[in-house]
């Protein structure tokens, strides 16, 4: 039993998670109601500025993560052998 | 106003130095607590102008201009200062103070220079300053480091100086003012800039010494040298269009090192570079909306950025590591770190109402209203990679996340007062964004506070928190553990091992064959002809005749009696006779012809 307690998220894990949503929602929500002041026209899109976050914190994860790891990881002490 | 033509700001913290260190005790403290205020006091009841012109082999040095732009600067300068000597108060060398005030100074002393001659002085003596700052880690990597930092410093000082040479050379004049393109040294003032301000290509320096410096040394160094190398530009090459691309480089690439790095000093140091793009940025497009941005975003940048190397600095103090891989759950003992830690990240990462907000949106729409819709988007997305490495990564690594099981103290009360200081400084400027209007270079409206800034902002930033639940979750997060991430100084510490190593052989082969040659071989050979020189020229002047067979068998003989000669001086007069003659005639040659 209290292994299943261990394993399973918290009950404030769920209470965060849940409101981290809810605040995602409202935000996409209050886009309808925000009238934005558009300099290019990308950012008339309804949903701009949440794909752009999503998707450039994405691509800069993966891209550090998958192409620029492999080429520059060294050991520790590689400046000092 | 009369204080001002004996005091420029910068002398008053050079005596200030002088004086901590032959103080000590609390004593020192409080004189170095004193400077700051006392240079504040001055340089606001001083009006905006020139002062202490000094003449100087035919030039006008002006250590004292005050302008709008410089004043910010100046305040800015001060106000770390005080903060970063509260934070090291636990030190008691004499050193840490004089060092830590010298290079206050030279930052005083750049800002309020009026000609490039005193600026470059006053470069010079940040260079140094840092550098003693750094090795005073007393660790072999920040000797190491410091001694990197001191090369590449004094090879962009003496670009800069090749820079001023040329251009006073054509302009005739050292005022400091914007510098035109004309003249050919331009170029070199331009480059020795921009290694102090971190330019892709030239940045690793800072990566390299910045982790490796003393807790409290790293306070000052990310205050101090970048800062002052984006004022400059901004007097100096405002609008300047490769600016914005050097800016767009700054801002993006150290992203990629900042997410993957280990040690959270590190992280910060790249996070510098990244945030010193949106000012250069700024300064490339050269309008008066974006100059006031790029130095808004220079004040509010020191601040949380100090307020961030405090934070891990203090958890450095406590535990002995700011890597990730060791850190974690320290809000447990240290709440009040923790909490100092969310208001400097929150203010890098520009949520509404910390620091960062005001700021980074004023170079925000500097870019959108020229129109620069590639150099926008991607600094957008700059600002998505800011909120992950920096908003999230390093508390949630050091604070949060899993509990690394230690329980260290709370940091120090006067780590706390500092880190308390910075932290209000960055909800007031988030908050009262008039406190910034009131000092920018431009009076120009600020209104960052729209519904739709508000909430746009907010969407890209809890997105970018999204993409952090899913890359955690889907365990594609880079796994933290300690490593070395290759930088462009691999060239100067690898490359240049390699070049070391050929020099080594080639120059050293030939020194050591010189020596062979010169040394042992060729010397005893003159000593031995030298015992006799007239007696050898003569044997081998016989030999010679003997070898074509103009004197036979009585050589042997002659040879004898040559030998006798030269060694007992005694020659027939009949040859000093026709030397002397010899000698006459040459001379006559020589002189008469």
């Amino acid at each position: 039993m209290s292994q299943s307690l261990k394993s399973s998220p918290s009950l404030l894990g769920k209470i965060l998670g849940g409101g981290f949503a809810l605040l995602l929602l409202a935000l996409l929500g209050l886009e309808l109601l925000v009238h934005k002041h558009v300099t290019f026209s990308m950012e008339g899109w309804f949903g701009f500025y949440p794909a752009c976050g999503l998707l450039a914190a994405l691509l800069l994860v993966l891209v550090a993560n998958y192409l620029l790891r492999p080429l520059v990881k060294r050991d520790e002490d590689y400046y000092d052998r | 106003m009369i204080a001002s033509v004996v005091f420029p700001p910068a002398l008053i913290f050079v005596l200030g130095a002088l004086l901590t260190v032959l103080l000590r005790g609390r004593a020192m403290k409080t004189v170095a607590l004193l400077v700051p205020v006392v240079g504040f006091a001055l340089l606001w009841s001083t009006a905006d102008g020139s002062y202490g012109h000094i003449p100087f082999m035919g030039l006008d040095l002006v250590l004292t201009r005050i302008d709008p732009l410089a004043r910010i600067f100046g305040y800015i300068f001060q106000l770390i200062t005080l903060l970063g000597l509260v934070f090291s108060l636990h030190h008691n060398q004499r050193s840490h103070y004089g060092v830590a005030l010298l290079y206050a100074a030279a930052a005083q002393g750049v800002t309020f220079a009026g000609d490039l001659f005193s600026l470059f002085l006053f470069w010079e003596v940040l260079t140094v300053a840092a550098t003693f700052l750094i090795a005073a880690a007393a660790t072999e990597r920040a000797r190491g480091a410091a001694l990197r930092y001191l090369l590449v410093h004094i090879a962009g000082g003496l670009c800069l100086l090749t820079g001023i040479l040329l251009h006073y050379a054509a302009s005739g004049s050292i005022a400091f003012n914007a510098i035109d393109w004309a003249t050919p040294g331009t170029i070199f003032i331009f480059l020795g800039f921009g290694l102090n301000c971190a330019w892709p290509l030239l940045h690793t320096w800072l990566v390299d010494a910045y982790p490796e410096a003393p807790i409290a040394g790293t306070v000052f160094l990310s205050a101090f040298t970048t800062k002052s190398a984006v004022y400059v530009l901004a007097r100096g090459f405002a609008g300047t269009e490769a600016l914005i691309w050097v800016g767009v480089a700054m801002a993006t690439f150290p992203i990629f090192y900042a997410l993957l790095e280990d040690n959270l000093r590190r992280v910060l140091s790249y996070s510098l570079i990244s945030q010193v793009g949106y000012m250069v940025v700024g300064i490339g497009i050269g309008t008066q909306m974006a100059i006031n941005g790029a130095v808004c975003h220079a004040y509010a940048h020191i601040l949380y950025k100090s307020l961030l190397f405090m934070t891990i600095g203090a958890v450095m103090y406590r535990t002995g590591s700011c890597k990730a891989s060791e850190l974690g759950g320290l809000r447990r003992s240290m709440p009040l770190t923790a909490c100092f830690c969310l208001v400097g990240s929150a203010a890098i990462s520009a949520v509404p109402l910390f620091s960062g907000f005001v700021t980074k949106s004023m170079i925000m729409d500097a870019v959108a209203h020229e129109h620069l819709q590639l150099v926008w988007l991607v600094l957008l997305a700059a600002s998505a990679g800011t909120f992950l490495y920096a908003g999230i990564k390093i508390p949630y690594f050091a604070f949060f996340g899993r509990d690394s099981g230690l329980r260290p103290a709370e940091a120090p009360p006067h780590m706390l007062l500092a880190m308390a200081g910075a932290a209000f400084m960055c909800v007031l400027l988030g908050v009262y964004p008039d406190f910034l209007a009131g000092l920018m270079p431009y009076s120009l409206p600020l209104h960052p506070y729209t519904a739709a800034h508000v909430l746009t902002k907010s969407q890209l930033l809890c997105f970018a928190g999204l993409a952090f639940v899913l890359l955690r979750w889907l365990r594609l997060w880079p796994a933290v553990g300690a490593a070395v991430y290759l930088d462009v100084d691999w060239f100067y510490r690898r490359v240049a091992r390699l070049f070391y190593g050929l020099a080594d052989r080639l120059l050293n082969g030939i020194n050591a064959g010189a020596e062979e040659l010169l040394l042992h071989r060729a010397l005893p050979c003159l000593v031995r002809f030298f015992e006799a020189p007239g007696g050898y020229l003569q044997i081998a002047g016989l030999r010679l005749l003997a070898r074509f067979g103009l004197i036979g068998r009585e050589l042997p003989d002659t040879e004898g009696m040559v030998e006798c000669r030269s060694r007992s001086g005694t020659y027939p007069v009949g040859i000093g006779v026709l030397l002397a003659v010899l000698y006459l005639a040459v001379m006559s040659l020589l002189f008469f012809t």
